[in-house]
């Protein structure tokens, strides 16, 4: 008999067991997030996420599923999955793309209230990653860091060449003498300064030149260039082909990240996103440093990540408000995303005294104040296109930079008019 | 004649897959060009509105152009030398076979590995090729960045990744020439060079404007290996029709202009080919 009490007692509780889990099951909502991020970065947000689905997840009854998705191919699913409404929840987006992703109608606005519920301030974050979100007075992504571009240089390549291997050269004088005493006490096969010559670094190292002369890329108006276009951009190519010509830099250089660890390149052009996997090279002892001053005024380019929330059939209000509290979660974790090598989109992160002990990360951010995002308007990807053909075209030797700034300045006038 | 219905139970599930995935597609393909086309769908008719805007734009001209000379660097040398290798590998020789997997091996490599593979070798600075190169004294070349040499290189790419299929081809028509033909040219007394000029080429005249036919079809169509190695660069010198038609609708989200582009494609891939058979197709059946 008592067994039989016991029995069915056992069965009571397993039942009421059951029954809570089944209800917990039911309240926690599932949310997709699509991320790039890959390599170092992508075991950094992996980590953030399953941290958060064992942690604040479960308490808010939030779940949230990630998928990382290269970056090669991911902007292609991303569009690709809005147009067949089969969208994440949440996805990661570039500033630049913002404009068009929102000019097309594939985005959710974050609203006011939403922006109140998760007590976000725009004060609370650098004006140039707040102001990237913004489109035609909507707001449609929330900054998470920016990714300018600094400089790093090889320790073993300064000293060898006789430099202090803790000073960063920051302006054209520091500069070129660096660049003469490594050319000077290096092998053949040594290259001084290696800066984008291809692809989207070249645009970004022609733009943080550019804007180091002329802060606007466009007229008031936005439908041309700016006036002073011609001028700064011809200075900007003088500057880097000069390089070249100088023999400090070549106009080709290939896979720039094995060079520098072979201790073959001496300074590099580039962006803090390579501190983690220069960080993880045996034997590589680097510095870094804030791009120098080669114009009139310090600038440089910058881009940053943002969370969008694309608009699609599985967007309820239970999955938007689920997205909302990943993504205030993150923001009061956004150290640790920041220690992954990123300037932190929030002066909360930036004046944690914890930040400041991160110190490249530190020298990075003080760039703060004078990184430059380019426009935010839809046509951006198409003057992309525009700008890296004819800057590509001058270190091809296949374009005078006269010809090649007439080009452009004409192609995007053409665009935009 | 009485109707077999037969045969058209077998087409059936072959014509519903190309109705679902070919037919449909093109169909809709024009319909889009026809409109400013968005991310989320129709936005404006604009008639043939996205086909003068291409057909205005320099740029579109210059991409055509880089399209063709994709195609005359790519289909005459893989044709050739597609059909040399099979004949060479048609032979009964010890060890035959491993010489044909390692022919058709880059045909099962997927795309993105070997473009990663190539873009080691073809390294400027540090790539196999410049350093085999500077052994004998020849300067170090850029060879994906560098207009002249870029597309080039590219066409090489798709001819090693793509010359095992026509191999393949070029294997069974040889398959279908009769030995005894062999047999009475050597018993004439020709050479092995008089055997191939006058008897395999000729024999295999089908078989050469199939593999012609897919490869100009195929050389159009190239994207992977281009996206992947140049990014339709430098100086746009790689950017041919596919890479523009993907740019266009993924990149500026002008998917009735990409629609055109693709409807553009097709029209060229027809005329090019009609000419093919127009030329070839009587003396090759």
């Amino acid at each position: 008999m008592l067994k039989i009490k016991m029995f069915r007692i056992v069965v009571l509780i397993a039942v009421l067991l059951l029954s809570s889990l089944a209800v917990t099951a039911q309240d926690s909502v599932n949310i997709t997030f699509w991320s790039p991020f890959t390599g170092p970065d992508g075991q950094v947000i992996e980590a953030m996420v399953n941290d958060f689905n064992q942690s604040a997840g479960p308490e808010a009854g939030v779940n949230v599923e990630l998928l990382i998705v290269p970056w090669d191919e991911y902007y292609t699913k991303l569009t690709v999955s809005m147009a067949s409404n089969q969208a994440p929840n949440l996805a990661i987006s570039h500033s630049h793309r913002v404009p068009a992703f929102a000019q097309e109608g594939t985005l959710l606005p974050f609203t006011p209230e939403a922006l109140e519920s998760l007590s976000i301030n725009s004060d609370d974050y650098l004006p140039a990653l707040w102001n990237a979100g913004e489109y035609e007075g909507a707001r449609y992504a929330l900054p998470i860091d920016a990714f300018p571009r600094n400089i790093y240089y090889n320790k073993t390549v300064f000293e060898n060449a006789g430099l202090d291997p803790e000073v960063a050269p920051t302006n054209m004088e520091e500069l070129v003498a660096a660049l003469e005493a490594i050319k000077a006490s290096g092998g053949e096969e040594t290259i001084p300064l290696y800066f984008g010559t291809t692809g989207s670094w070249a645009i970004r190292d022609f733009l943080t030149l550019y804007w180091q002369f002329e802060p606007n890329l466009l007229n008031e108006d936005g439908t041309g260039v700016s006036p002073n276009f011609h001028e700064a951009a011809t200075q900007a190519l003088e500057i880097t082909t000069g390089f070249i010509e100088d023999g400090y830099a070549v106009a080709t250089p290939g896979d720039w990240t094995a060079l520098f660890a072979q201790n073959q390149v001496g300074i590099g052009f580039a962006q803090i996103t390579h501190l983690l996997s220069l960080s993880q090279i045996e034997g590589l002892e680097f510095g870094t440093g804030v791009f120098p001053v080669l114009g009139e005024e310090p600038a440089t380019f910058a881009l940053g990540h943002n969370f969008i929330l694309p608009a699609g059939s599985g967007q309820d209000e239970a999955h938007v408000n689920a997205s909302l509290t990943f993504i205030d979660w993150f923001g009061d974790n956004a150290f640790e995303w920041a220690a992954g090598g990123k300037v932190p989109a929030t002066f909360a992160v930036i004046e944690d005294p914890e930040f400041e002990t991160l110190e490249s990360q530190a020298i990075v951010t003080s760039q703060m104040d004078y990184m430059k995002l380019p426009p935010i308007i839809p046509q951006q990807s198409e003057i992309d296109v525009i700008l890296q053909e004819n800057v590509e075209a001058v270190y091809g030797g296949q374009s005078s930079i006269e010809d090649a700034v007439n080009r452009m300045a004409g192609e995007i006038n053409n665009l935009l008019g | 004649m009485r109707f077999k219905p037969f045969p058209y139970l077998l087409l059936t599930p072959y014509l519903i897959v190309f109705i679902l995935f070919l037919g449909y597609p093109i169909i809709r393909g024009f319909y889009m060009s026809l409109f400013d086309w968005g991310i989320m769908g129709p936005r404006e008719f604009l008639g043939l509105g996205n086909y003068i805007s291409l057909f205005s734009d320099d740029r579109f001209w210059r991409v055509l152009g880089n399209s063709l000379l994709f195609t005359v660097l790519y289909v005459p040398p893989v044709v050739i030398l597609s059909m040399l290798l099979a004949v060479l590998l048609h032979g009964y020789l010890p060890g035959i076979s491993i010489f044909r997997s390692a022919f058709f091996l880059p045909i099962v490599i997927n795309v993105s590995v070997s473009a990663i593979a190539i873009q080691w070798v073809m390294d400027p600075q540090i790539g196999l090729l410049n350093r085999l190169l500077d052994g004998v004294g020849i300067p170090p070349q850029r060879w994906l960045t560098q207009p002249g040499w870029a597309m080039l290189v590219v066409s090489l790419v798709v001819i090693w990744s793509s010359a095992g299929f026509n191999i393949i081809i070029f294997l069974a028509g040889l398959e279908n020439i009769s030995s005894e033909i062999y047999e009475a040219a050597q018993v004439d007394g020709s050479t092995p060079w008089h055997t191939f000029i006058y008897i395999t080429i000729p024999l295999l005249r089908p078989v050469t404007l199939l593999v012609a036919v897919l490869s100009m079809i195929g050389s159009l169509q190239v994207f992977g290996e281009i996206f992947l190695l140049t990014g339709g660069g430098p100086f746009g010198s790689t950017t041919v029709l596919a890479y523009y038609l993907y740019e266009q609708g993924f990149n500026n989200f002008k998917f009735g202009i990409a629609a055109a582009v693709g409807v553009v494609m097709t029209a060229l891939i027809a005329v090019l080919t009609l000419i093919q058979f127009r030329f070839f197709g009587n003396k090759a059946t």
